[in-house]
């Protein structure tokens, strides 16, 4: 497996993205969050088409109530995992509201967990 | 002038297998706006698999986020731990992981066939795909002990070798079962009720399912040649020459058919491994604790299923993250049900083979 990993200021994201994606060549597999030391790090990852997994992942670390950008106007995809880190990391990402998964009075980022 | 109205679809409906929730916009009867909500039964998984369960025990976990691909899902997140582990895995365990991979396609596939059939109001063909599927529910059952909940893939391995007479009654089943799904093709190619409501019905374009990230059977109908099996070297799949199916028309029938010759290349391929069975052990001795992260991917019956974990040498892991192919697919779903008749929702839908347990987790 060949797995790239790039650091990538939260800021830059869409810019980045917007330049790298081409859907005949990378396929978009999905948005990963994790939470640790009380920052959230947030990864876009995809995969090249044909190559036997290449992965490209790019990867940002926020403070845990940072207000991210979405990529939904870019990757359609990205609307669901966005609006699923908002209900089970707390990821603020920009347009996505709280009730996807869990009730709206439900359960808080049930994945924030401190070690 | 056009009247607009408001129509929902589920969460609870007679044409859906699992809850999902459809609010359509309609003119008159043509759809101009959908709507999509798939969190009806999240229970908990991914927290779950990090805060109750040893690493060990994950794997049977997993298995549980689905009763359709469980042997995907222990095998995706298997394939991830043993990556952290740096655990060389018998390459008899990977044919047989392979074979339990692809019947488990097959009966997945043969359930979707006969959704379509009873959504189409063929009530004959549902029942005779659900007797035939059978054959492989029944030698599904005689490899790994269960019918659903398999149990079958373990870290380093597999738990359960096929003796001769499983290994004879496993072929004769699937000879059978492939003249069986030769008569269910000529149907779904050439029954005339069956064309009408399925040929140019639901189109996913290629541009859209690129667009869309759209993922399996419907990405390949679409004319997009996207498959893990390819893509990766998760299991021998080259080695045993597997060939993805690919359509152009992106509707129903396109799918239908995608998903029947791919049963036929599942089944060749469960042969080859079969007649190419490396001897040895079938698992490898499991010592320490997974380190580092681990992307991992494998073509499930609908498509990308990947797995992140994250570990740092203890006995529960950091994160478990699972992406399942339906939950990818849903804007592209959306887009193909665009610009549809209403009474063709059910239909549709079904020919997604959408699997919501999956999907929420």
């Amino acid at each position: 497996m060949k797995l790239a990993k790039e650091p990538i200021n939260i800021e830059d994201i869409r810019a980045k993205i917007t330049e790298f994606y081409d859907s005949s060549i990378w396929h978009f597999v999905c948005i990963n969050g994790l939470f640790e030391n009380d920052e959230l790090e947030i990864q876009w990852s995809f995969t090249k088409i044909g190559a036997k997994d290449e992965w490209k992942v790019f990867y940002a670390k926020v403070p845990e109530n940072y207000l991210l950008p979405s990529l939904s106007d870019i990757l359609p995809t990205a609307k669901m995992y966005e609006g699923e880190l908002r209900d089970l990391l707390g990821a603020n990402f920009e347009g996505s509201v709280k009730g996807m998964f869990i009730e709206v009075d439900g359960l808080e980022n049930p994945l924030r967990i401190k070690r | 002038m056009s009247k607009t109205i408001n129509i929902p679809l589920g969460s609870q409906h007679i044409a859906l297998l699992e809850p999902v929730r459809f609010s359509f916009e309609c003119e008159n009867e043509k759809i101009i706006g959908v709507e999509a909500d798939v969190g009806y039964v999240h229970r908990g998984v991914e927290l779950a698999c990090t805060t109750k369960f040893k690493f060990k025990q994950v794997g049977y976990v997993v298995a549980r986020v689905c009763g359709l691909c469980a042997i995907i899902h222990s095998t995706c997140y298997t394939l991830a731990v043993e990556e952290l582990m740096e655990l060389e895995v018998p390459k008899k365990a990977s044919y047989l992981r392979l074979i339990a991979n692809e019947l488990d396609r097959v009966h997945s596939h043969l359930l979707c066939l006969s959704h379509t059939a009873e959504n189409a109001g063929f009530e004959a063909l549902f029942m005779r795909t659900m007797k035939d599927r059978e054959l492989v529910m029944e030698t599904q059952e005689a490899m790994t002990g269960n019918r659903v909940q398999f149990d079958y893939v373990s870290i380093g391995g597999v738990n359960k070798d096929i003796s001769v007479e499983i290994e004879g009654s496993m072929r004769s089943k699937l000879a059978l079962l492939k003249q069986k799904v030769a008569e269910i093709e000529e149907l779904f190619l050439n029954n005339w009720s069956l064309s009408l409501k399925y040929k140019g019905v639901g189109v996913i374009t290629k541009e859209s399912a690129y667009r869309c990230s759209v993922l399996g059977p419907l990405a390949r109908a679409s004319g997009v040649d996207f498959d893990v099996r390819n893509e990766s070297d998760y299991l021998p799949y080259a080695e045993l020459g597997f060939k993805s199916i690919v359509m152009q028309d992106g509707d129903i029938h396109a799918r239908n058919i995608v998903r029947l010759k791919e049963i036929f290349e599942s089944i060749r391929l469960i042969e080859a491994a079969l007649d190419g069975m490396p001897d040895g052990d079938i698992a490898s001795k499991v010592r320490g604790t997974p380190e580092g992260e681990s992307y991992m991917r494998v073509e499930a019956p609908r498509g990308e299923c990947f797995y992140y974990l994250k570990a740092s040498k203890g006995q529960y892991l950091d994160r478990v993250r699972i992406k399942t192919p339906t939950f990818g697919s849903v804007p592209g779903m959306i887009e193909a049900l665009k610009g549809q008749n209403y009474a063709d929702v059910a239909a549709i839908v079904a020919s997604f083979d959408p699997c919501l347990s999956c999907t929420a987790r």
